[in-house]
């Protein structure tokens, strides 16, 4: 399938994007940070084009569904909003430095839907449970809190690093890296806006599931841990509206809350549940 | 609370310290005039304005998203409503479940919170179940051709499938499993042996008594099984009652040959498993009729529209709460050497940068506004 073909290469693309990006931080060259750009930028039209394309061959194969139903089709979309939102950020803030934080998570579910030998391609036909328009908004949205949630992470880990810099000190790399409070303020955006994605995405989920099965919630593995991702970016948005808190306590929560995230995304696909994807 | 009530005065010189260059600017216009102009300009843009004149001074405050402020009480307020939603479910509704066999009719249901069964005030009909595989062998479609009847009457007919509900008389009937179970019919095979072989097919029903065909006796079909004992697939117990002396009973399987190499023979040596048990006869069963039943979740949820308004309500605080702020923006208009100074200040509860954005903006548009007039 020309789909696969096309989206196993975006992930050298994406490969080479977060080199230019890490060239521009080590040399400091301005040039290497607009290439970059542009890779990205480049990386997620073919990117769009081919999860288009795999929707269109999914309807000439009389399959018909939109490609959100398996673990290689969750991943290949992951790193299509963590790149497409990321892209957003550069643009708003014109900064690249957080592109050598965010883009390996795109490349890396790239490789892992691409190269990993368990994962299927193939696209397969829907099971009675996942025919339902909610699939589409469900995922959507889940995803893009998933991505927000991934920046997030990626912010978390500058703010680390830069509090490695001083003035005695004279790197580049750090030098380049964007203020804390700067990194601090769009990290509470990001949580924010994974936040609400997050929440329409389990409400979504209960209107499906209680269309489906009569209920809105069923303690499966994925949605207890969603629950719980939610609790955890809950007490990040608390903690800094309510007690104040800023800097490293919220990065700290940022990156458990992303563990959680990853958690919710790949631990529960091991247990049986109405989640679980099809990993042969 | 405080802070929604609260009126910062007009005149208040704090928020113009330290402001940047690009907020302060000049004007030809004296004082007055352009105080006025400044004024229609702010009332433009701000639906509430407060005016205060000191000395040679005008100050002009104006606010918007003041009710931005509750959005983070509309968000936990959304969360209460949910649960409401929920606990109305759970106490006026109910939860419960009941398998249709094809072509059976039901007015009851069974609730999984209590022992009894729910009495329906109309009466099911599935009139057919069934489910298509792809080619991979997952399932393709469940579907249940549902009737309802009222006092006998039909008045509803529908195609359940799992994710298209069906709601009838404010009971929802969903899609959530399906069997088989052995039907009526079955297909016997009967072997006389005699000096010549008597061969019978036969088509019975279970529980009716048929006489033998050498007249010795009645038997009947007095139980079947799909799967006896969940390993030995459909089997049927005869029962033969002779002229004279004892019933018998047997088993007989659809796949006796197949039992025979799997099990040891000792094990099928029991009576109960003999098919010859009753002689000079030999019983083997052909075909048993299966049948399909649906299994139906049904529920009464009186909380969902509740539930519902509460989500909307969150994703609506939501908004507000991370999109919105609460800012107040202060003009001053204060005399200079040749017409007047103007000064643009301003305060936000969140978003410091888009509140930025927006004092500078101000300030590029009233310069044009008052500049472009003279």
């Amino acid at each position: 399938m020309v789909n696969t073909i096309i989206l196993s290469y975006i992930t050298f693309v994406y490969f080479a994007a977060f080199m230019l990006y890490l060239l521009m931080m080590v040399m400091g060259r301005a040039t290497f940070g607009r290439l970059a750009s542009l890779v990205s930028v480049v990386g997620l039209g073919a990117h769009s084009l081919a999860i288009i394309l795999r929707w269109v061959e999914s309807y000439q194969l009389g399959i018909g569904h939109a490609p959100f139903s398996n673990l290689y089709e969750s991943l290949i979309f992951f790193s299509w909003t963590i790149t497409f939102l990321y892209l957003i950020v550069e643009w708003r803030t014109k900064n690249r430095t957080l592109g050598a934080f965010v883009m390996p998570l795109a490349f890396l579910a790239m490789a892992y839907a691409s190269f990993s030998p368990n994962i299927a391609s193939r696209i397969q036909p829907l099971i009675p449970a996942l025919k339902s328009n909610w699939l589409i908004t469900h995922v959507i949205t889940c995803f893009f809190a998933y991505a927000a949630f991934g920046i997030s992470f990626g912010l978390s880990l500058m703010y680390f690093l830069k509090r490695l810099d001083n003035d005695k000190k004279n790197s580049t790399f750090l030098k380049l890296i964007p203020r804390k409070g700067i990194l601090d303020d769009l990290n509470y955006q990001m949580v924010a806006i994974g936040f609400l994605m997050l929440t329409l995405g389990i409400i979504t989920g209960s209107v499906w599931a209680h269309s489906a099965w009569g209920r809105y919630w069923g303690w499966d593995p994925k949605e207890t841990w969603s629950l719980i991702t939610w609790f955890i970016y809950a007490a990040v948005l608390h903690s800094r509206m309510v007690r104040g808190w800023t800097g490293k306590k919220i990065a700290i929560m940022s990156i458990i809350g992303f563990f959680c995230v990853l958690i919710t995304y790949f631990g529960v696909n091991y247990l049986a549940g109405l989640h679980s994807y099809a990993t042969s | 609370m405080k802070r929604f009530r609260a009126r910062p005065g007009a005149d208040r010189s704090k928020p113009f310290q330290n402001l940047p260059l690009n907020q302060t600017f000049l004007s030809d216009g004296n004082v007055e005039d352009t105080a006025t102009q400044v004024a229609q300009f702010i009332k433009d843009r701000y639906k509430k304005i407060q005016r205060k004149h000191a000395g040679d001074r005008y100050y002009f405050l104006g606010e918007k998203g003041k009710y931005s402020r509750f959005g983070v009480y509309l968000v936990h307020l959304s969360v209460l409503i949910i649960l409401i939603g929920g606990l109305m479910g759970s106490f006026f509704g109910f939860d419960g479940y009941i398998n249709i066999v094809e072509g059976e009719q039901i007015d009851a249901i069974e609730l999984r919170k209590r022992a009894t069964p729910l009495k329906l005030d109309f009466e099911v009909r599935c009139d057919k179940f069934t489910v298509d595989f792809y080619e991979n062998g997952a399932p393709r479609e469940y579907r249940s051709e549902l009737s309802f009847f009222v006092n006998g009457k039909e008045v509803k007919k529908g195609n359940l499938l799992v994710n298209h509900p069906i709601k009838f008389r404010g009971i929802t009937f969903y899609q959530s499993s399906y069997g088989k179970i052995p039907g009526n019919n079955v297909r016997l095979k009967i072997v006389r042996h005699a000096s010549e072989h008597e061969f019978i097919g036969m088509e019975v029903k279970q529980g009716n008594s048929f006489p033998l065909p050498g007249n010795e006796g009645q038997f009947q079909v007095l139980n079947v099984d799909a799967n006896l004992r969940g390993m030995m697939g459909p089997a049927a117990l005869i029962s033969i009652r002779p002229e004279q002396g004892e019933e018998t009973r047997f088993w007989v399987f659809q796949n006796w040959e197949t039992l025979q190499n799997r099990f040891p023979k000792q094990m099928l040596q029991s009576p109960m498993l003999n098919p010859s048990a009753f002689k000079p006869y030999t019983f083997y069963l052909e075909d048993l009729e299966s049948k399909f039943y649906t299994g139906l979740q049904v529920n009464r949820d009186p909380g969902v529209s509740i539930v519902w308004i509460g989500c909307f309500l969150m994703i609506g605080g939501f908004f507000v709460t991370f999109f919105m702020s609460h800012r107040r923006i202060w003009v001053r208009v204060s005399s200079a050497k040749q017409g007047s100074t103007i000064s643009i200040a301003g305060t936000s509860n969140k978003n410091p940068v888009g509140l930025q954005r927006e004092l500078s903006h101000l300030a590029i548009e009233l310069n044009g506004y008052l500049n472009k007039r003279k």
